[in-house]
Protein backbone atom coordinates (compact mmCIF):
# COMPACT_ATOMS: atom_id res chain seq x y z
CA UNK A 1 0.00 0.00 0.00
CA UNK A 2 1.22 3.40 -0.99
CA UNK A 3 1.80 6.17 1.97
CA UNK A 4 2.29 9.54 1.96
CA UNK A 5 6.29 8.53 3.28
CA UNK A 6 6.88 6.46 0.14
CA UNK A 7 6.14 10.00 -1.92
CA UNK A 8 8.17 11.97 0.34
CA UNK A 9 11.54 9.51 0.20
CA UNK A 10 10.89 9.93 -3.67
CA UNK A 11 11.11 13.64 -3.16
CA UNK A 12 14.28 13.70 -1.57
CA UNK A 13 16.08 13.07 -4.69
CA UNK A 14 15.25 16.52 -6.07
CA UNK A 15 16.28 19.56 -5.35
CA UNK A 16 13.40 21.98 -4.08
CA UNK A 17 12.48 25.09 -5.23
CA UNK A 18 15.54 26.97 -3.87
CA UNK A 19 17.98 24.33 -6.05
CA UNK A 20 19.83 22.33 -3.27
CA UNK A 21 17.27 21.96 -0.28
CA UNK A 22 15.55 18.60 -1.30
CA UNK A 23 12.07 18.33 -2.02
CA UNK A 24 10.92 16.48 0.51
CA UNK A 25 12.67 18.86 3.31
CA UNK A 26 12.68 22.32 1.73
CA UNK A 27 8.74 22.97 3.30
CA UNK A 28 7.41 23.91 -0.33
CA UNK A 29 5.02 20.44 -0.26
CA UNK A 30 2.15 21.80 0.11
CA UNK A 31 -0.18 18.92 1.03
CA UNK A 32 -0.21 15.35 -0.33
CA UNK A 33 -3.50 13.24 -1.15
CA UNK A 34 -3.53 9.43 -2.30
CA UNK A 35 -6.82 8.04 -3.11
CA UNK A 36 -6.91 4.68 -5.18
CA UNK A 37 -3.57 5.02 -6.68
CA UNK A 38 -3.74 8.79 -7.96
CA UNK A 39 -1.64 10.85 -6.32
CA UNK A 40 -2.53 14.77 -5.83
CA UNK A 41 0.62 16.92 -4.71
CA UNK A 42 1.00 20.81 -4.52
CA UNK A 43 4.46 22.31 -4.65
CA UNK A 44 4.16 26.09 -3.25
CA UNK A 45 6.31 28.54 -4.84
CA UNK A 46 6.67 31.82 -5.37
CA UNK A 47 4.42 33.45 -7.44
CA UNK A 48 6.48 35.56 -9.42
CA UNK A 49 8.66 32.23 -10.27
CA UNK A 50 6.03 30.51 -11.08
CA UNK A 51 7.25 29.92 -14.86
CA UNK A 52 10.71 28.90 -13.90
CA UNK A 53 9.25 26.18 -11.45
CA UNK A 54 7.38 24.32 -14.29
CA UNK A 55 10.19 21.93 -14.87
CA UNK A 56 10.56 21.22 -11.34
CA UNK A 57 6.46 20.46 -11.26
CA UNK A 58 6.34 18.27 -14.31
CA UNK A 59 10.31 16.14 -13.19
CA UNK A 60 8.38 15.97 -9.61
CA UNK A 61 5.15 14.41 -11.68
CA UNK A 62 7.28 12.38 -13.34
CA UNK A 63 8.78 10.77 -10.31
CA UNK A 64 5.65 10.55 -8.61
CA UNK A 65 4.07 8.60 -11.58
CA UNK A 66 6.68 5.96 -11.82
CA UNK A 67 6.26 4.75 -8.00
CA UNK A 68 5.05 1.36 -8.06
CA UNK A 69 1.13 1.68 -7.17
CA UNK A 70 0.54 5.44 -8.82
CA UNK A 71 -1.67 4.74 -11.31
CA UNK A 72 -1.64 8.70 -12.17
CA UNK A 73 0.27 11.86 -10.66
CA UNK A 74 -1.26 15.49 -10.58
CA UNK A 75 1.22 17.95 -9.52
CA UNK A 76 0.39 21.51 -9.02
CA UNK A 77 2.02 24.96 -8.30
CA UNK A 78 0.60 26.96 -5.50
CA UNK A 79 1.14 30.34 -4.44
CA UNK A 80 3.07 30.81 -1.61
CA UNK A 81 3.72 34.38 -0.58
CA UNK A 82 7.23 35.23 0.21
CA UNK A 83 8.05 35.79 3.83
CA UNK A 84 7.38 38.99 4.89
CA UNK A 85 5.04 40.36 1.83
CA UNK A 86 1.43 41.22 2.51
CA UNK A 87 -0.71 38.07 2.44
CA UNK A 88 -2.71 39.08 -0.61
CA UNK A 89 -5.70 37.93 1.76
CA UNK A 90 -4.93 41.05 3.91
CA UNK A 91 -5.42 42.89 0.96
CA UNK A 92 -8.18 42.03 -0.36
CA UNK A 93 -10.06 42.31 2.92
CA UNK A 94 -9.33 45.72 2.34
CA UNK A 95 -12.38 48.41 1.08
CA UNK A 96 -12.48 49.02 -2.39
CA UNK A 97 -11.60 52.98 -2.64
CA UNK A 98 -14.37 54.86 -1.89
CA UNK A 99 -13.73 58.25 -2.42
CA UNK A 100 -16.06 60.17 -5.21
CA UNK A 101 -14.58 60.39 -9.17
CA UNK A 102 -15.92 61.37 -12.09
CA UNK A 103 -16.45 59.24 -14.72
CA UNK A 104 -13.73 60.20 -17.64
CA UNK A 105 -15.38 62.21 -20.44
CA UNK A 106 -18.90 62.19 -19.04
CA UNK A 107 -19.92 65.98 -18.13
CA UNK A 108 -23.12 65.83 -16.21
CA UNK A 109 -24.60 62.54 -14.30
CA UNK A 110 -28.26 63.16 -13.44
CA UNK A 111 -30.20 60.85 -11.27
CA UNK A 112 -34.21 60.47 -11.95
CA UNK A 113 -35.82 59.14 -8.74
CA UNK A 114 -38.97 59.18 -7.13
CA UNK A 115 -39.24 57.83 -3.81
CA UNK A 116 -42.92 55.45 -4.84
CA UNK A 117 -42.57 53.08 -7.18
CA UNK A 118 -44.98 53.07 -10.05
CA UNK A 119 -45.05 56.97 -11.08
CA UNK A 120 -43.48 56.27 -14.20
CA UNK A 121 -39.95 56.99 -13.02
CA UNK A 122 -38.17 55.09 -16.15
CA UNK A 123 -41.21 56.54 -19.06
CA UNK A 124 -39.78 60.02 -17.77
CA UNK A 125 -36.16 59.02 -18.26
CA UNK A 126 -36.50 57.12 -20.87
CA UNK A 127 -38.24 60.30 -22.60
CA UNK A 128 -36.24 62.71 -20.71
CA UNK A 129 -32.83 61.39 -22.31
CA UNK A 130 -34.37 60.97 -26.22
CA UNK A 131 -35.37 65.06 -25.44
CA UNK A 132 -32.51 65.82 -24.09
CA UNK A 133 -30.63 63.89 -27.30
CA UNK A 134 -33.24 65.69 -29.59
CA UNK A 135 -32.08 69.06 -28.35
CA UNK A 136 -28.46 68.11 -29.56
CA UNK A 137 -26.99 66.72 -26.44
CA UNK A 138 -25.04 63.48 -26.55
CA UNK A 139 -26.68 61.53 -23.84
CA UNK A 140 -26.67 57.97 -22.13
CA UNK A 141 -28.84 56.26 -20.32
CA UNK A 142 -27.97 54.36 -17.11
CA UNK A 143 -30.25 51.27 -15.66
CA UNK A 144 -30.09 51.48 -12.13
CA UNK A 145 -32.58 49.60 -11.40
CA UNK A 146 -31.03 46.15 -10.97
CA UNK A 147 -34.09 44.84 -9.58
CA UNK A 148 -36.88 45.42 -12.22
CA UNK A 149 -34.80 47.02 -14.65
CA UNK A 150 -37.16 48.85 -17.67
CA UNK A 151 -34.53 50.27 -20.08
CA UNK A 152 -34.99 46.60 -22.03
CA UNK A 153 -38.57 47.33 -22.75
CA UNK A 154 -38.36 51.09 -22.75
CA UNK A 155 -36.13 50.90 -25.68
CA UNK A 156 -37.14 47.68 -27.39
CA UNK A 157 -33.48 46.31 -27.15
CA UNK A 158 -33.68 42.92 -26.54
CA UNK A 159 -29.84 41.49 -27.04
CA UNK A 160 -26.47 41.51 -25.19
CA UNK A 161 -24.24 44.41 -25.21
CA UNK A 162 -20.58 43.67 -26.87
CA UNK A 163 -17.63 43.76 -25.31
CA UNK A 164 -15.35 47.19 -26.14
CA UNK A 165 -12.08 46.88 -28.26
CA UNK A 166 -9.66 46.49 -25.29
CA UNK A 167 -11.76 43.61 -24.15
CA UNK A 168 -12.12 44.65 -20.64
CA UNK A 169 -15.49 46.90 -20.64
CA UNK A 170 -18.75 47.02 -22.15
CA UNK A 171 -20.19 48.63 -25.00
CA UNK A 172 -23.68 50.42 -24.21
CA UNK A 173 -26.04 49.88 -26.62
CA UNK A 174 -26.92 52.45 -29.24
CA UNK A 175 -30.69 53.22 -29.79
CA UNK A 176 -32.33 56.39 -31.15
CA UNK A 177 -29.07 58.44 -31.06
CA UNK A 178 -28.58 57.54 -27.15
CA UNK A 179 -26.39 55.18 -25.14
CA UNK A 180 -28.33 52.35 -22.83
CA UNK A 181 -27.20 50.19 -20.52
CA UNK A 182 -29.19 47.86 -18.11
CA UNK A 183 -28.90 44.72 -15.96
CA UNK A 184 -31.61 43.48 -18.41
CA UNK A 185 -29.52 42.97 -21.75
CA UNK A 186 -27.42 40.16 -19.13
CA UNK A 187 -30.25 38.60 -18.02
CA UNK A 188 -33.12 36.88 -19.21
CA UNK A 189 -36.74 38.60 -19.24
CA UNK A 190 -38.15 36.19 -16.44
CA UNK A 191 -35.19 35.50 -14.18
CA UNK A 192 -34.67 37.68 -11.04
CA UNK A 193 -31.70 39.44 -9.32
CA UNK A 194 -31.96 38.15 -6.13
CA UNK A 195 -28.76 40.77 -4.22
CA UNK A 196 -28.09 41.91 -1.18
CA UNK A 197 -26.85 45.58 -0.94
CA UNK A 198 -22.88 44.59 -1.28
CA UNK A 199 -23.71 42.55 -4.11
CA UNK A 200 -26.05 45.69 -5.80
CA UNK A 201 -23.17 48.45 -5.14
CA UNK A 202 -20.36 46.53 -6.65
CA UNK A 203 -22.49 46.05 -9.92
CA UNK A 204 -23.63 49.91 -9.95
CA UNK A 205 -20.00 50.93 -9.75
CA UNK A 206 -18.94 47.90 -13.08
CA UNK A 207 -21.87 49.79 -15.17
CA UNK A 208 -20.38 53.50 -14.38
CA UNK A 209 -16.84 52.42 -14.41
CA UNK A 210 -16.49 49.09 -16.93
CA UNK A 211 -19.09 50.75 -19.52
CA UNK A 212 -17.44 52.56 -22.75
CA UNK A 213 -19.22 55.39 -22.34
CA UNK A 214 -17.29 57.70 -23.93
CA UNK A 215 -18.10 61.36 -24.85
CA UNK A 216 -21.74 62.31 -23.15
CA UNK A 217 -23.12 65.47 -22.10
CA UNK A 218 -25.57 63.79 -19.94
CA UNK A 219 -25.72 60.25 -18.06
CA UNK A 220 -29.16 59.88 -17.18
CA UNK A 221 -29.45 57.53 -14.23
CA UNK A 222 -32.98 55.78 -13.72
CA UNK A 223 -32.79 55.21 -10.17
CA UNK A 224 -34.96 51.92 -8.56
CA UNK A 225 -37.59 53.59 -6.17
CA UNK A 226 -36.92 53.96 -2.10
CA UNK A 227 -33.65 55.67 -0.84
CA UNK A 228 -31.33 53.02 0.11
CA UNK A 229 -28.30 51.67 -1.41
CA UNK A 230 -28.84 51.99 -5.21
CA UNK A 231 -29.20 56.02 -4.04
CA UNK A 232 -26.40 56.58 -1.76
CA UNK A 233 -23.99 54.47 -3.78
CA UNK A 234 -25.31 57.15 -6.54
CA UNK A 235 -24.43 59.82 -4.26
CA UNK A 236 -21.29 58.89 -2.81
CA UNK A 237 -19.34 57.55 -5.85
CA UNK A 238 -19.94 59.86 -8.63
CA UNK A 239 -20.71 63.53 -8.69
CA UNK A 240 -24.44 64.06 -9.63
CA UNK A 241 -24.91 66.97 -10.98
CA UNK A 242 -28.42 67.10 -10.17
CA UNK A 243 -31.81 65.09 -9.10
CA UNK A 244 -34.90 64.84 -10.79
CA UNK A 245 -38.15 64.05 -9.04
CA UNK A 246 -40.95 62.21 -10.40
CA UNK A 247 -44.39 62.05 -8.98
CA UNK A 248 -47.73 61.18 -9.39
CA UNK A 249 -50.11 63.84 -8.49
CA UNK A 250 -51.96 62.06 -5.56
CA UNK A 251 -50.67 62.71 -1.59
CA UNK A 252 -49.84 58.89 -1.43
CA UNK A 253 -46.76 59.72 -4.03
CA UNK A 254 -45.86 63.35 -2.90
CA UNK A 255 -45.30 61.83 0.52
CA UNK A 256 -42.57 59.58 -0.93
CA UNK A 257 -41.33 62.21 -3.56
CA UNK A 258 -40.37 64.21 -0.20
CA UNK A 259 -38.47 61.65 1.42
CA UNK A 260 -36.68 61.20 -2.17
CA UNK A 261 -35.69 65.13 -2.10
CA UNK A 262 -34.75 64.97 1.91
CA UNK A 263 -32.86 62.16 1.00
CA UNK A 264 -30.95 64.40 -1.99
CA UNK A 265 -30.50 66.94 0.22
CA UNK A 266 -28.60 65.67 2.63
CA UNK A 267 -26.31 64.17 0.35
CA UNK A 268 -25.57 67.60 -1.17
CA UNK A 269 -27.40 66.85 -4.41
CA UNK A 270 -28.74 69.42 -6.10
CA UNK A 271 -32.49 69.45 -6.85
CA UNK A 272 -33.10 70.41 -10.76
CA UNK A 273 -36.81 70.24 -10.43
CA UNK A 274 -39.90 68.06 -10.40
CA UNK A 275 -41.98 66.12 -12.75
CA UNK A 276 -45.66 65.73 -12.41
CA UNK A 277 -46.81 62.18 -13.86
CA UNK A 278 -49.81 61.48 -14.68
CA UNK A 279 -51.03 64.67 -14.02
CA UNK A 280 -54.33 64.76 -15.77
CA UNK A 281 -56.79 62.02 -18.67
CA UNK A 282 -58.54 63.29 -21.24
CA UNK A 283 -61.08 61.11 -22.72
CA UNK A 284 -60.38 59.96 -25.85
CA UNK A 285 -63.84 59.43 -26.83
CA UNK A 286 -65.60 62.33 -25.61
CA UNK A 287 -62.30 64.95 -24.81
CA UNK A 288 -63.55 65.41 -20.87
CA UNK A 289 -61.13 65.80 -18.70
CA UNK A 290 -60.73 63.76 -15.31
CA UNK A 291 -57.75 64.33 -12.71
CA UNK A 292 -57.19 60.39 -11.77
CA UNK A 293 -54.81 61.01 -9.07
CA UNK A 294 -55.87 64.60 -8.63
CA UNK A 295 -53.65 67.74 -10.08
CA UNK A 296 -50.85 69.96 -9.07
CA UNK A 297 -49.53 68.45 -6.32
CA UNK A 298 -46.22 67.95 -7.28
CA UNK A 299 -46.05 71.89 -8.64
CA UNK A 300 -46.92 72.85 -5.08
CA UNK A 301 -44.82 70.23 -3.78
CA UNK A 302 -42.28 71.98 -6.14
CA UNK A 303 -42.99 75.48 -5.32
CA UNK A 304 -42.85 75.07 -1.18
CA UNK A 305 -38.99 73.41 -1.60
CA UNK A 306 -37.90 77.07 -4.05
CA UNK A 307 -37.40 74.01 -6.73
CA UNK A 308 -38.46 74.12 -10.45
CA UNK A 309 -41.35 72.82 -11.54
CA UNK A 310 -39.85 71.32 -14.88
CA UNK A 311 -43.87 69.86 -16.61
CA UNK A 312 -46.68 67.75 -16.28
CA UNK A 313 -47.25 64.85 -18.31
CA UNK A 314 -50.79 63.32 -19.11
CA UNK A 315 -51.81 60.23 -18.52
CA UNK A 316 -52.02 58.90 -21.78
CA UNK A 317 -52.51 55.73 -23.87
CA UNK A 318 -50.06 56.82 -26.70
CA UNK A 319 -47.09 57.06 -23.87
CA UNK A 320 -48.55 53.90 -22.67
CA UNK A 321 -48.13 52.21 -25.99
CA UNK A 322 -44.94 53.53 -27.07
CA UNK A 323 -43.32 52.41 -23.64
CA UNK A 324 -44.44 49.21 -24.14
CA UNK A 325 -43.81 48.74 -27.65
CA UNK A 326 -40.08 49.93 -27.74
CA UNK A 327 -40.90 53.46 -28.94
CA UNK A 328 -41.09 55.84 -26.83
CA UNK A 329 -42.64 58.70 -27.54
CA UNK A 330 -40.33 61.21 -28.39
CA UNK A 331 -38.76 59.15 -30.35
CA UNK A 332 -41.49 57.32 -32.43
CA UNK A 333 -43.80 60.43 -32.61
CA UNK A 334 -41.83 63.74 -32.06
CA UNK A 335 -44.23 65.93 -32.97
CA UNK A 336 -46.81 65.19 -30.83
CA UNK A 337 -48.26 67.09 -28.04
CA UNK A 338 -46.91 63.95 -25.43
CA UNK A 339 -43.57 64.47 -26.90
CA UNK A 340 -43.73 68.29 -26.75
CA UNK A 341 -44.52 67.74 -23.21
CA UNK A 342 -41.39 65.71 -22.57
CA UNK A 343 -39.16 68.16 -24.82
CA UNK A 344 -40.41 71.12 -22.67
CA UNK A 345 -39.20 69.06 -19.89
CA UNK A 346 -35.70 68.08 -21.27
CA UNK A 347 -35.58 72.27 -22.56
CA UNK A 348 -35.84 73.31 -18.82
CA UNK A 349 -33.59 70.58 -17.05
CA UNK A 350 -30.82 71.29 -20.00
CA UNK A 351 -31.55 75.07 -18.76
CA UNK A 352 -30.70 73.97 -15.28
CA UNK A 353 -27.61 71.25 -16.27
CA UNK A 354 -26.00 74.10 -18.78
CA UNK A 355 -27.15 77.90 -17.57
CA UNK A 356 -28.26 76.96 -14.18
CA UNK A 357 -27.37 79.90 -11.90
CA UNK A 358 -25.93 78.22 -9.10
CA UNK A 359 -23.15 75.82 -9.76
CA UNK A 360 -22.60 72.54 -8.12
CA UNK A 361 -20.53 73.12 -4.82
CA UNK A 362 -16.75 72.06 -4.88
CA UNK A 363 -15.75 69.83 -1.87
CA UNK A 364 -13.27 71.46 0.23
CA UNK A 365 -9.48 70.79 0.10
CA UNK A 366 -8.36 68.23 2.26
CA UNK A 367 -4.79 68.75 3.21
CA UNK A 368 -1.92 66.55 5.63
CA UNK A 369 0.20 68.65 6.96
CA UNK B 1 -37.42 71.96 4.48
CA UNK B 2 -37.85 74.89 2.74
CA UNK B 3 -34.33 75.06 1.68
CA UNK B 4 -32.62 73.89 -1.16
CA UNK B 5 -28.62 72.13 -0.86
CA UNK B 6 -26.78 75.26 -1.75
CA UNK B 7 -27.19 77.40 0.96
CA UNK B 8 -25.79 76.04 4.25
CA UNK B 9 -21.89 76.57 5.29
CA UNK B 10 -19.97 75.05 2.95
CA UNK B 11 -16.16 73.81 4.25
CA UNK B 12 -13.62 75.10 2.04
CA UNK B 13 -10.99 73.55 3.66
CA UNK B 14 -9.74 70.39 5.79
CA UNK B 15 -6.16 70.20 7.05
CA UNK B 16 -5.00 67.70 9.10
CA UNK B 17 -2.21 68.88 11.76
CA UNK B 18 0.44 67.78 14.17
CA UNK B 19 0.26 64.15 12.63
CA UNK B 20 -2.76 63.31 12.62
CA UNK B 21 -3.01 64.78 16.04
CA UNK B 22 -5.65 67.32 14.85
CA UNK B 23 -8.22 68.37 12.24
CA UNK B 24 -8.54 72.01 11.53
CA UNK B 25 -11.82 72.94 9.36
CA UNK B 26 -12.46 76.34 7.37
CA UNK B 27 -16.10 77.17 6.71
CA UNK B 28 -16.71 79.78 3.44
CA UNK B 29 -18.44 81.79 5.61
CA UNK B 30 -15.03 82.44 7.84
CA UNK B 31 -15.70 80.19 10.95
CA UNK B 32 -12.83 78.10 11.24
CA UNK B 33 -11.51 75.48 14.35
CA UNK B 34 -9.70 72.61 15.21
CA UNK B 35 -11.05 69.52 16.03
CA UNK B 36 -8.77 66.78 17.70
CA UNK B 37 -8.72 63.06 17.21
CA UNK B 38 -10.32 62.12 19.69
CA UNK B 39 -13.30 64.53 19.89
CA UNK B 40 -13.75 63.17 16.40
CA UNK B 41 -13.77 59.68 17.24
CA UNK B 42 -15.88 60.44 19.59
CA UNK B 43 -18.09 61.86 17.27
CA UNK B 44 -18.18 58.99 14.83
CA UNK B 45 -21.71 58.58 13.79
CA UNK B 46 -20.54 54.59 12.57
CA UNK B 47 -22.73 52.48 13.96
CA UNK B 48 -19.41 50.00 14.31
CA UNK B 49 -18.00 52.15 17.22
CA UNK B 50 -15.96 48.97 18.68
CA UNK B 51 -12.66 50.63 20.14
CA UNK B 52 -9.34 48.88 19.81
CA UNK B 53 -7.50 49.88 22.77
CA UNK B 54 -4.33 51.43 20.99
CA UNK B 55 -0.61 50.41 22.37
CA UNK B 56 -0.21 52.33 25.91
CA UNK B 57 1.90 55.65 25.18
CA UNK B 58 0.44 55.96 21.30
CA UNK B 59 -1.86 58.82 21.24
CA UNK B 60 -4.88 58.44 18.87
CA UNK B 61 -4.39 59.95 14.99
CA UNK B 62 -6.34 60.88 12.17
CA UNK B 63 -4.56 58.71 9.70
CA UNK B 64 -6.61 59.31 6.14
CA UNK B 65 -9.33 61.83 5.27
CA UNK B 66 -11.20 60.62 2.15
CA UNK B 67 -14.11 62.27 0.24
CA UNK B 68 -17.22 60.85 0.22
CA UNK B 69 -19.73 62.16 -2.38
CA UNK B 70 -20.12 65.89 -2.49
CA UNK B 71 -21.41 66.06 0.82
CA UNK B 72 -18.83 64.31 3.70
CA UNK B 73 -15.38 62.86 4.58
CA UNK B 74 -14.68 59.56 5.93
CA UNK B 75 -11.84 59.34 8.41
CA UNK B 76 -9.77 56.70 8.98
CA UNK B 77 -8.21 56.34 12.69
CA UNK B 78 -4.92 54.70 13.94
CA UNK B 79 -6.81 52.79 16.54
CA UNK B 80 -8.75 51.22 13.35
CA UNK B 81 -11.93 52.68 13.07
CA UNK B 82 -12.55 54.17 9.69
CA UNK B 83 -16.44 53.49 8.91
CA UNK B 84 -17.65 56.89 10.53
CA UNK B 85 -19.26 59.40 7.80
CA UNK B 86 -18.69 62.84 8.81
CA UNK B 87 -21.32 65.09 6.43
CA UNK B 88 -20.22 68.85 6.37
CA UNK B 89 -23.28 69.30 8.63
CA UNK B 90 -21.73 67.12 11.28
CA UNK B 91 -18.36 69.29 11.06
CA UNK B 92 -20.08 72.45 11.73
CA UNK B 93 -21.91 71.16 14.66
CA UNK B 94 -18.67 70.02 16.14
CA UNK B 95 -16.39 73.17 15.22
CA UNK B 96 -19.22 75.73 15.81
CA UNK B 97 -19.41 73.66 19.28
Amino acid sequence: MLTKDDVMAALAAIPGPDGKTPLSRSGAIDGVTIRDGKVFLAIAVDPARAKAMEPLRAEVEKRVKALPGVDSAVVTLTAQAAAGAPRPAAEAAKPAPRGSRPIDGVKKIIAVASGKGGVGKSTTACNLALGLAHLGLKVGVLDADLFGPSMPRLFGISHKPALAQDGQRLLPIVKFGVKVMSIGFLVEDNSAIVWRGPMVISALNQFLRDVDWGELDVLVVDMPPGTGDVQLTMAQNVPLAGAVIVSTPQDLALIDARRAIAMFKQVQTPLLGVVENMSFFVCPHCGGRTDVFAHGGARHEAEKLGAPFLGEVPLDILIRETSDGGAPVVAGAPDSPQAKAFLDIAKRVRAELFDGAKPARVAPRIVMD
Amino acid sequence: MSDQAGDEPWPSELRVRDKGARLEVTFDDGVAGALTALQLRDASPSADKTRVALPPGKALTIEAVEPVGNYAVRIQFSDGHGTGIFTWRLLRTLTAA
